[in-house]
């Protein structure tokens, strides 16, 4: 039995997906990656390390944020360059606000509706307007957050090597502090409705979680370079980045990693099994709710974690607005940058997990060799894998309903195709 | 009956969907405009396979990299009333048209194993694959310049761009000059429309709205070179893939004064 997806729909990028099963068992399933080859790590060699950030965020216009993050990060510790606290903050609101957005757009529109019972939305809005209204106000706030931090919405505009070309005022800070508290609300009332309307299927897959962490705080910007995993590993990110390996099949643009040859996955789920001691404290509420053992094997908890990790965004904007506030905040944070050769990997978790940049620069500045690791790239395999199991269970069902649930799986993982290929 | 309501599709191409990201950025103003269309394709909130027929509006995001991105490309053009851009990737190929400039299958072959199994088409302008009616530029496209022509189109209005620079937009709203301060900035010979939101963060103009057709190139170009070298300057108008089009309109008005 042949199944082929020609197209799935509702994901960042093109992909789709093909199987064949032979006496009831998988001979081979794969996902089949539609989008063409941009080429962005080539463009980037010769260029000056300044439009690194500038370009490099454009890979991708859901989570450019921290493209543009892990970039700057990257080329920072190739140049030696230090920042300083104020700057940190900014960076980490920044991407709160990023994973946010993201998250939102994932949930109520990409991957919840499949587990709603409608996938078109026009018509799911129609049915849930009290719900569409949060969803819309929490993705207001986080816009607001990164055209305030970021000069704009999609594609940031004042960060760069070394800080920020401007920053905003402390009567910016006060009026994003001041949504806080009703925006957690709406995301706490979300969530009861996403708890207790979403019937997830089950599944059982073996998981190894990986992702950045720090003993502070549940991480997103990579504060101690350090890369974990559910298995215990505990590793430098330089260490890591020499112990993934990227391949590569004839035809794909997509090269999927492997850690010690075996699949694994990143994102919200990865971070939520790595760092969950280390949520805020309305966060923690919400996942110690959750069926433990189920969130250890089954993939599609991906999107109820993700809407955890909105709320504990929002309890820790508040925090870092109200350390903020009680910081001297210069206009502009620019620092002169002295060129040397010189390599720098950086990492950030992306709202899809973790996202990696490394770069050579040359004494004139300009970048010699680039590499970009995407959190769908690393988990591309893992989810290849989860499809073969999840095949088993859905096999006999009719087609289109078989096809609705292999791309509901798919949605679940928050493929970014256009990350992917880059 | 006849169903007389609007038509139009939301066509991705290759791209970031960061355009698509910013429709989705104003929703409540997004539906209010589309109430009463029909919207034939936007695989951002639906997942049903693309019927081709006849229909009144495309909105086309991306630059066509592949060969299947070609194809929609065009049959949206063929099948569309009207057919219209949406963002720089699809106007003028956006950052991915730099790999024309640095030799794409050097490129190709430096990053992958098997760079001949890999589909990596020269990237064009949409106005030299297909007839464009309008553009909406920028990278990314600003969500109320997309509200306002959506509606002009809805509403059968034609749509137009004031024809004026970022660099009047930028010195309208009083942010500091950065070209006196010895930026290499790209606002004088930029169509205005973006109210200059870059420089507002203090971020040199990279001329992603693309010219503005009445810019006197040779002399801002003069003062680039002299700033930051001719290298430079190529460089940068080649981050957003508007160097063609720009060497084309130097060529046209030549021709004209001759």
């Amino acid at each position: 039995m042949k199944i082929k997806i020609n197209h799935i729909d509702k994901i960042e990028g093109h992909m789709g997906f093909e199987a064949s099963l032979f006496n009831g068992n998988i001979k081979e399933a794969f996902v089949d990656v539609l989008e063409g080859a941009r080429l962005i790590e080539g463009i980037l060699r010769g260029r000056p390390y300044q439009d690194i950030p500038v370009i490099n965020c454009r890979v991708c216009g859901v989570c450019p944020v921290v493209h543009n993050m892990s970039s700057i990060k990257a080329l920072e510790n190739a140049l030696g360059v230090k920042v300083d606290k104020v700057v940190i903050l900014f960076r980490k609101l920044l991407m709160l606000g990023e994973i946010i957005q993201s998250h939102v757009v994932h949930i109520a529109l990409l991957s919840g509706p499949d587990f709603l019972g409608e996938t078109n939305d026009l018509k799911l809005i129609k049915k849930y307007p009290k719900e569409t209204e949060l969803a819309f106000s929490l993705r207001d706030f986080s816009i607001k957050i990164m055209e305030i931090v970021g000069g704009r919405a999609i594609h940031p505009i004042s960060t760069e090597v070394g800080g920020f070309k401007v920053l905003p005022n402390k009567s910016k800070i006060e009026e994003i502090l001041k949504d806080c508290d009703k925006n957690l609300k709406s995301a706490l009332n979300f969530y009861s409705f996403l708890a207790g309307k979403v019937k997830l299927p089950e599944l059982e897959t073996e998981l190894r979680p990986v992702s950045n962490s720090s003993k502070e705080e549940y991480n997103f910007y990579g504060d101690d370079e350090r890369i974990i995993s559910g298995q215990g590993l505990d590793m430098s990110l330089e260490k890591f980045y020499g112990t993934i390996k990227e391949l590569q099949k004839p035809k794909s643009v997509v090269k999927e990693t492997e850690l010690y040859n075996r699949h694994y996955f990143v994102g919200a789920l990865a971070r939520m099994l790595n760092q969950h001691e280390l949520l805020n404290p309305e966060a923690k509420k919400l996942f110690k709710k959750l069926p433990q053992d189920k969130i250890k094997s089954n993939q599609f908890y991906n999107l109820i974690v993700q809407w955890i990790e909105v709320v504990h965004a929002i309890e820790e904007i508040k925090n870092i607005c109200e350390k903020l506030l009680s910081l001297n905040i210069p206009r502009s944070s620019r620092q002169k940058i002295e060129l040397r050769e010189g390599e720098g990997i950086g990492s950030v978790e992306a709202p899809r997990g973790t996202l990696i940049h490394y770069y050579k620069i040359g004494k004139d500045g300009r970048i010699i060799d680039s590499n970009t690791i995407t959190p769908t790239a690393q988990f591309l395999n893992d989810l290849e894998h989860s499809l073969k199991i999840y095949l088993l269970q859905i096999k006999d069902l009719p087609d289109a309903e078989r096809a609705l649930k292999i791309k509901s799986l798919v949605r679940a993982y928050d493929p970014c195709i256009s990350c992917a290929t880059h | 009956m006849e169903d007389k309501k609007i038509k139009i599709g939301i066509f991705s191409l290759t791209s970031c969907e960061g355009c698509e990201n910013v429709i989705s950025t104003k929703p409540r103003e997004l539906l209010k405009a589309i109430e009463g269309v029909e919207l034939v394709e936007y695989k951002f909130l639906e997942d049903e396979p693309m019927r081709w027929e006849p229909f009144d509006v495309a909105f086309v995001e991306g630059s066509t990299i592949t060969g299947k991105n070609l194809e929609v490309a065009k049959k949206a053009r063929q099948y569309a009333k009207i057919f219209v851009t949406l963002g720089n990737c699809a106007q003028f190929g956006g950052i991915h048209k730099m790999k024309n400039y640095r030799g794409k299958e050097k490129l190709a072959a430096e990053i992958y194993k098997y760079p001949k199994t890999i589909e990596n088409n020269e990237v064009m302008d949409m106005e030299d694959i297909v007839k464009v009616d309008y553009n909406i530029p920028t990278c990314p496209i600003n969500p109320k310049e997309f509200l306002r022509i959506a509606y002009d189109l809805i509403s059968g209005r034609k749509p137009i761009i004031a024809q004026r620079t970022v660099c009047y937009e930028c010195q309208r709203r009083g942010y500091e000059c950065i070209l006196m301060k010895g930026e290499p900035c790209m606002g004088p010979i930029t169509l205005g429309g973006c109210g200059a939101i870059c420089l507002k963060s203090k971020m040199p103009c990279e001329a992603c709205r693309g010219p503005y057709e009445g810019a006197n190139f040779d002399s801002h170009f003069k003062l680039i070179d002299k700033m930051a070298g001719k290298k430079r300057r190529e460089e940068i108008l080649e981050i957003f893939g508007v160097k063609d089009k720009i060497e084309k309109i130097m060529k046209e008005k030549k021709q004209k004064t001759k």
